[in-house]
């Protein structure tokens, strides 16, 4: 996994602060749904599930800037 | 000759509910095809023995797996275990579809390593969908978890009309970053304010989906 600083960590919760923090993501195969808020915890947690929001954000933030989508 | 599809689907706790939905519209796709048969272990029909006698008398070219599992088993109905290491062999020549808790690392090398199955189609974390808290009994009406049903059911269908694994991967990316596209741009979607996490959902769905094995595998 690409290494992120803690700059970049702070920039994706605070990307996810803004979204309603009790919508509910289901990842199937678990058997229940983390809420935005639970998402940002295990991000402050350095979780695994954290380190994967992480990296796909930033991820999902670099193509933005590419222009890619076009959005 | 009629090829065969076999899919599991249990449906015991939420997010088997989900999966078994995503399955039954996918289901619905095949058959518009109408050039394959299907052996659907629906509910308490997705149980090792089911399983294992599909296996054995249809020798199915795709099978779809949903559920619960781990980097060596799947698990069906109520969480029985219905492929591990002393049935791995059954998937010998067969392309895998598996929407498995982080499935395509682990699980799918397992089944293309000690399985020898020709093609392995997964996530390398859990499929993520986001729903709406008031729909969780009625999947069908959810508006939110609609983009996502339309990822899985262009991935079925893809290899269905008969694109190869790694087409079908391709074409179900394409198909990801239009809907990105549509949830930046056409906020009427948006209903309960929920399309950044909408999009958030399914570029991780883009991000995580692999195939393993051979690329040009056709059903």
């Amino acid at each position: 996994m690409e290494s992120i600083d803690d700059t970049i960590k702070e920039i994706i919760i605070a990307r996810l602060e803004t979204l309603n923090q009790n919508s509910k993501v289901l990842l199937l195969g678990e058997k229940e749904p983390i809420s935005v808020k639970d998402m940002i915890q295990e991000i402050k947690d350095n979780s695994d599930l954290g380190k994967k929001i992480v990296e796909v954000q930033f991820a999902y933030m670099k193509m933005l800037v590419s222009g890619e989508l076009d959005l | 000759m009629t090829k065969t599809i076999l899919i599991t689907r249990p449906q015991h706790d939420r997010a088997t509910k989900y999966l078994n939905f995503l399955s039954g519209e996918a289901i619905k796709e095949i058959e518009k095809v109408g050039e394959y048969t299907i052996i659907d272990l629906d509910h308490i029909k997705a149980v090792r023995k089911e399983f294992e006698k599909a296996l054995d008398k249809a020798n199915p070219r795709l099978i779809i797996l949903n559920g619960h599992g781990s980097y060596n088993s799947v698990l069906g109905h109520n969480n029985e275990v219905i492929l591990d290491n002393n049935n791995i062999y059954k998937l010998n020549s067969k392309i895998i579809v598996a929407i498995v808790c982080d499935s395509a690392l682990q699980l799918g090398k397992f089944a293309i390593e000690n399985g020898n199955a020709d093609s392995y189609i997964g996530y390398a974390a859990n499929f993520m969908i986001i729903t709406e808290e008031s729909r969780t009994t009625t999947p069908h009406k959810d508006k939110n978890f609609k983009p996502f049903m339309e990822v899985y059911v262009t991935l079925i269908f893809s290899l269905v009309s008969g694109l190869t694994t790694g087409e079908s991967v391709k074409k179900t990316k394409n198909h990801i970053r239009n809907l990105i596209k549509d949830y930046g741009i056409l906020g009427i979607r948006d209903k309960y304010g929920d399309a950044p996490l909408i999009r958030f959902g399914l570029y991780w769905d883009l991000f995580y989906l692999k195939v393993l094995g051979k690329e040009n595998s056709v059903i």
